[in-house]
């Protein structure tokens, strides 16, 4: 058996054993990789790749972004900051028809600029919003619907974990991939908020008013926002000058808010306990992937296959654009079967360098492939964020597609907009990097 | 078995305490670097610091995350499977796993010896890091101690 025939062999195990043998994703990518490793060069060869691939990577200084971006989202999911900057928000806009509805979409983004995290945001919101919107009697359609949608908007709102993990795969900037993320997400929040205003218009029973409050109510709120944003700003504006590394920044932001949240005692000694528990477990899962992956990925190197797979991609007679389509859907598919996060790790590796000879600027494949994760997190089989606002709200899964839908349009249109000008994407990094 | 079960529980809370500390760490010491650094003070060998400690708060932590089955896995079809046959798939996928998390960890006390061997520093503060590798080779052993215990003890989901 030749080595390409082995590569392709390792590939079709590893989907097996993911799929049929409930085996953790992390072990299945070192065991088939490690396997794979071994028939092509020598036992002692893949034992050591094993040990050097895990040293080098928990060691890795770029790798302790993550744990450190972690903590500072679930500190500020602990200390229960998404409540207030929803408290705020809806002070300002829940008087409209749908407004509780767009005061989730700007509480969320604002929570999302200081936590990298979908799952959390999706939980906090179900939490705090959907009880809110049911007491304005909003259809639970739109209410879950959108909750489920917001969620996926820290995929590429920075400081995204995603978007981290992206930037360490495919060895870019994380400061350029944040900016790079920032516009296509604040017009996905647009869209959002256009959607509930147009469906409210269509049918204002989904989304009725809330209660208005006086000038003087809302600016008092207004201090709950803006030192989230001033922490935001302190933190890309220090990635762009180059004052930070992504790690200094996340630690930057992380004593920030527990000091400020501290003060106010939304943070207590539990809570912070908590929340670094907590985020071991989220950052130990995700660099034993990440570590898994690239065990996995030396195998395919050794065997050639991922060469061979990027010559034979870039051959096909169809236009670029036709590819990218065809890779997108390959995620998709492969999102929907494995795990949308683990399955970008997996195969970015392999489409990355194709995507580049197809002419296509590195940034702009990140920022579409995290779009496509925001897509594959609220359409089925395996919908986290619709899993999420379903197990919390208890309300059937039928009811949050069906409110999500609408949502998913707007993904798609913006997916198709930065296929037609990527400058939305590259623009921004591009004009400040460079 | 509940004797072994409450000893896991123990060992990981304290390894999580240790690595929530080396975690807590790195962020004060990085903190520090950036302030010290605006005054033209930075802090020498702070990056090496924090990847040793990087290394550590994965490592230490990893008995706990699999402990508590944090690793992300399909179950679609495995839910669906007869119980003997599932059972007999937990059996032999935690074989794999101690398969695995065996001969990295072996493999790492080996990189460690080597390191001690060729007396290996860290470029800047030329730190001995043989004992972060052996660290890190033992977690993974420990990691296989909490697989044999869900074999023993079927606590696996299935």
């Amino acid at each position: 058996m030749n080595e390409i025939a082995i590569g392709i062999l390792g590939i079709i195990i590893l989907v097996i054993t993911l799929l049929f043998t409930g085996l953790e994703m992390a072990f299945a990518f070192a065991i088939v990789g490690f396997l794979g490793f071994a028939c092509l060069t020598s036992f002692a060869s893949a034992v050591h790749l094993l040990a050097s691939a895990y040293f080098d990577i928990f060691s890795s200084y770029s790798f302790t972004v993550i744990p450190v971006f972690v903590l500072v989202g679930q500190i500020a999911f602990n200390a229960g900051v998404a409540a207030k900057l929803y408290g705020s928000t809806n002070k300002f806009i829940g008087h409209v028809a749908g407004g509780l509805g767009i005061a989730t979409v700007v509480g969320a983004i604002l929570f999302k600029t200081i936590s990298g995290s979908s799952p959390a945001t999706t939980a906090t919101f179900a939490s705090v919003a959907v009880p809110e919107m049911d007491r304005y009697r909003y259809d639970k359609k739109l209410s879950t619907g959108v909750v489920a949608s917001v969620g996926g908007l820290g995929t590429i709102i920075p400081p995204s974990i995603a978007l981290i993990v992206l930037a360490l795969v495919t060895e870019q900037s994380v400061g350029e991939l944040f900016m790079a993320g920032l516009v296509p997400g604040l017009i996905v929040a647009l869209f959002y908020a256009l959607i509930i205003i147009g469906w409210c218009k269509i049918d204002p029973l989904l989304g009725p008013r809330g209660e208005r409050y006086g000038w003087n109510t809302r600016l008092r709120s207004l201090p709950e926002v803006i030192w989230i944003i001033l922490i935001f700003i302190v933190m890309l504006g220090g990635l762009l000058k180059g004052i930070f590394t992504p790690t200094e920044a996340g630690s930057v932001m992380t004593l920030v808010v527990l000091v400020v949240t501290a003060i106010r005692k939304d943070i207590d000694f539990k809570k912070y306990v908590a929340s670094v528990v907590q985020s071991l477990r989220i950052a130990g899962m995700v660099l034993f992937l990440i570590a898994g992956s690239a065990i996995f990925g030396h195998f395919l190197s050794a065997s050639k296959v991922t060469l061979v797979a990027g010559e034979w991609i870039v051959s096909l007679p169809f236009p670029p654009f036709v590819i990218m389509i065809l890779i997108l859907l390959t995620y998709q598919l492969g999102g929907s079967f494995i795990d949308d996060f683990a399955f970008m790790i997996l195969a970015t590796p392999i489409f990355f360098p194709a995507a580049l000879k197809l002419g296509y600027d590195p940034l702009w494949f990140s920022i579409i492939i995290a779009i496509n994760l925001m897509i594959g997190s609220v359409i089925p089989p395996v919908a986290m964020c619709v899993f999420i606002v379903g197990n919390i709200t208890k309300v059937p899964s039928n009811i949050i597609y069906k409110g999500a839908a609408p949502f998913l349009i707007g993904l798609i249109v913006i997916l198709v907009l930065t296929f037609i000008f990527p400058q939305i994407v590259t623009f921004l990094p591009h004009m400040l990097y460079k | 078995m509940q004797k072994l079960r409450l000893l896991g529980m123990t060992l990981g809370k304290y390894m999580d305490i240790l690595a929530g500390i080396f975690l807590t760490f790195i962020i004060l010491l990085t903190v520090c670097d950036v302030i010290l650094r605006y005054f033209g003070m930075p802090i020498l060998g702070a990056y090496e610091i924090v990847s040793l400690g990087g290394a550590l708060i994965i490592g230490i932590s990893s008995f706990l995350t699999y402990w508590k089955k944090s690793h992300i896995r399909v179950d679609t079809f495995v839910n669906k499977y007869p119980g003997t046959i599932s059972h007999i798939l937990y059996i032999i996928t935690r074989v794999a796993i101690l398969f695995i998390v065996g001969l990295t960890g072996w493999g790492l006390i080996m990189m460690g010896v080597d390191l001690l061997e060729t007396h290996e520093v860290t470029v800047t503060l030329r730190i001995i890091y043989y004992p972060v590798v052996w660290a890190l080779g033992v977690s993974f052993l420990m990691i296989g101690l909490g697989v044999v215990y869900h074999m023993i003890s079927g606590r696996g989901d299935r």
